[in-house]
């Protein structure tokens, strides 16, 4: 008792956490292989995937919960492979937030001071103090059953940070929240993640929660590390086809093309029509001597015009906000998507409509409706290229 | 040994009897469903039957649902009610006949109620038929077999449920022969057991081959797997191990269930009778099932004896029932709502 400090009394760096080579296995089946992340003391890092793709896995190692088959794990510059979590100082919230339903908030959020000693009084005054920063303080006294969603999500919070970790860890913590209550809570943890100046690695299949939380976003897929950068990075430069087709609202199109032409005329055709490829990107195929490639394309930068490249047929017609959204199907089967600010008054089911790669939005001031019509030049940024077989990205 | 096979049917309906979690889930989902569906096959019937009702006209369905409630009513309280005779009046009479000269027990037409009252009976049982020893022995026996069975089946329910071990499932799977093998088929090996380690008539003999119960064990560890696997991981998180997640985690969380096996536990060692009659034959460690049938040597003409006698045997587990009532229902129900 006499050697334990009060942790709100002691200034805690927050630490760095990274991951070498680290796999995990469970009989023959991998859950996680060969990942090699670092986040930096004080990063907010988002751990991006599909389900069952593996990052509730990874945070489950770095919390000490599950042992990895190989790899090296440090917090804050340690290995802490054979360390138990309880030593780890590592702080996690879960999906199900894991309150003890038979203690009351009090109970809870200083259950994990009394396993480290404090005293009573210390214990009580940290208690306050961080359940009057979550706006707790008067749900003190009752139990989790008898308090909505989101005080049950402040509540795991509380006890998370009561104790100061050197790292939290949160796995889907606003999954079970409804709409509107998970946008607030989102802004809640980046000012939290401010206040606190703490690491946090985060789990989510939400895009649009990695999207707007995130410092950087990890995109995991079937067990492997995809890519790991800033949400504008990986938006914009997406490492292969999977984390193209996952980040984005609406995803992004993946048509899959052949290429034909030669010198830096090269276009990229399927059935329903082709695309010039832009110069840099036609070289970029021509150096991987590919002969079919997939190619990308957001629904924002698909233009309608009245003479274009790709024929679509109009599907589906819905109204967002202010723009519309098209879903569009070629020849083949397959569905494209087109964001436009068009009305769609004048888009009916069963429309053929052109379509043409650009970004009028963007650049939108200054050019005329006239020139709006036709966009002969493809932009580069527009059209993302990925080799068939990999999946990846083509860089110029 | 009817209560605890409730139990066990509760038990088996909740997780169903498989080793692994998935298992032990996948058994009571078919068993779930199984009775969703039958369920809702009941259901489809009673919409049909509404449906057709509604082909009359309202207002005779409504007519036929005002006369038909208060009789249903009626019927079912007059059902309630024969029952409740039917159970209770033995309780009464052996109230009565403790109160009675064995001269008015005999008599016909019985004697229903008590005029003159013999509360001597009662003292008499203790100072003639040396009901307080039995009592005291029964009491001993029980409160020993009832810690150490709830402390056995708590521990290894709690290590079948979290913990990885070699040959889990085995030893598993023996916890459960054990329920599946009749008392009748092993009593005399065990006799000669006892009689061999030097036991016979002594304590041990009557408490030691009950400190672990395979109904026990199998119903903790179904209960035990109905707890979150995140609540484990946040204790290990928030710094406790397996001692302190069970003590402070799990067991308050299945309070209910403990309570209701203690007292199912406390019946069935409190009732025994054919066991203490086989390895005991003194009275200094007999239990008070087998002092009741003493009572009979004491005298033929002694009914109202073993009549008040039989009262105060049965006065402890009537007292737990009245206390612990509450408790009995939730752990009955706490499976059923988990799952």
């Amino acid at each position: 008792m006499a050697g334990a400090v009060l942790s709100s009394d002691v200034d805690r760096s927050p630490a760095a956490v990274s991951l070498e080579g680290v796999s995990k296995w469970y009989d023959n089946v991998p859950a996680v292989q060969d990942f090699t992340i670092d986040a930096e003391a004080g990063e907010f890092l988002v751990l991006l995937g599909p389900s069952g793709c593996g990052k509730t896995t990874v945070l489950r190692l770095i919390a000490g919960l599950e042992i990895p088959s190989q790899g090296v794990i440090r917090i804050g510059g340690q290995v802490v492979n054979d360390v138990d979590p309880r030593n780890r100082d590592i702080a996690m919230v879960f999906q199900s937030y894991a309150l003890y339903p038979h203690m009351t908030v009090r109970r809870n959020i200083e259950f994990p001071l009394r396993s480290r000693g404090h005293p009573a009084p210390a214990r009580s005054r940290m208690v306050e103090e961080v359940a009057r920063s979550l706006q707790l303080d008067k749900l003190l006294d009752r139990k989790p059953a008898q308090l909505s969603g989101g005080q049950r999500q402040r509540v795991a919070l509380a006890r998370a940070i009561v104790r100061r970790p050197l790292a939290f860890l949160m796995d889907e913590p606003l999954s079970n929240l409804d709409a509107q209550l998970r946008i607030e809570m989102r802004a809640e943890l980046v000012e939290l993640h401010a206040k606190l100046d703490t690491t946090i690695i985060y789990v989510t299949h939400d895009q649009v929660e990695a999207t707007t939380m995130g410092n950087r976003i990890a995109v995991i897929d079937q067990s492997r590390l995809q890519q790991v950068g800033t949400p504008r990075e990986v938006y914009e430069h997406p490492a292969n086809a999977f984390v193209a087709g996952f980040v984005g609202n609406p995803p992004m199109n993946i048509i899959r093309g052949h290429l034909e032409g030669e010198g830096d005329a090269m276009n990229a055709r399927f059935q329903d029509g082709y695309l010039q490829l832009p110069p840099v990107l036609a070289a970029a195929a021509r150096r991987e001597n590919l002969g079919e490639v997939l190619i990308g394309i957001r629904p924002q930068d698909l233009q309608i015009v009245e003479q274009g490249t790709i024929h679509a047929t109009v599907s589906l017609v819905e109204v967002v906000g202010s723009e519309s959204r098209l879903v569009c199907r070629f020849a083949g089967g397959q569905f494209i998507t087109v964001d436009t600010d068009r009305d769609p008054a004048h888009m009916r089911n069963g429309d053929v409509i052109d379509l043409a790669v650009g970004r009028p939005r963007r650049e939108q001031q200054g050019v005329s409706q006239e020139e709006l019509r036709s966009l002969p030049e493809v932009p580069p940024e527009a059209l993302h290229l990925f080799d068939v077989a990999s999946g990846r990205r083509l860089d110029p | 040994m009817s209560a605890r096979e409730t139990l066990q049917e509760r038990s088996a309906a909740a997780g169903g009897i498989g080793d692994s979690d998935s298992g032990g889930m996948a058994g009571g989902g078919s068993n779930g469903s199984s009775g969703g569906s039958s369920g809702g096959a009941t259901g489809k019937g009673g919409m049909g039957g509404r449906r057709s009702g509604a082909a009359y006209g309202r207002g005779h369905n409504r007519s036929r649902n005002r006369v038909r409630r208060p009789m249903t009513m009626g019927a079912r309280y007059l059902l309630l009610a024969v029952l409740a005779i039917v159970i209770g009046f033995p309780i009464y009479i052996t109230v009565v006949n403790s109160l009675l000269t064995s001269r008015q027990i005999a008599a016909r037409p019985p004697v229903l109620f008590p005029v003159h009252p013999l509360w001597g009976d009662f003292a008499a049982a203790f100072s003639q038929a040396h009901l307080g020893i039995y009592l005291r022995n029964s009491a001993i026996v029980t409160i020993l077999i009832v810690i150490a069975e709830l402390v056995t089946s708590v521990l290894a329910g709690y290590a079948f449920a979290f913990l990885k071990f070699p040959f889990r499932r085995l030893l598993f799977m023996a916890c459960i022969a054990t329920m599946m093998v009749p008392m009748e088929a092993t009593i005399v090996p065990n006799r000669q057991t006892i009689v061999a380690l030097g036991w016979f008539n002594s304590f041990p003999a009557l408490i030691v081959p009950f400190i672990a119960s395979g109904v026990g064990i199998f119903l903790f560890r179904q209960a035990f797997l109905g707890v979150p696997r995140d609540l484990r991981d946040a204790a290990r998180l928030d710094g406790y191990g397996h001692w302190h997640f069970l003590t402070r985690i799990v067991i308050p969380l299945n309070r209910p269930l403990i309570a209701a096996f203690a007292l199912y536990s406390f019946m069935s060692a409190w009732n025994q009778y054919l066991w203490p009659l086989i390895v005991t034959d003194t009275n200094s460690v007999r239990t008070v099932q087998i002092g009741l049938k003493q009572l009979e040597g004491v005298g033929l003409n002694h009914f109202n004896l073993i009549f008040a006698g039989t009262l105060l045997a049965a006065l402890p587990i009537f007292l737990l029932l009245i206390v612990f009532q509450r408790q009995l229902v939730r752990g009955l129900s706490a499976g059923a709502l988990k799952g």
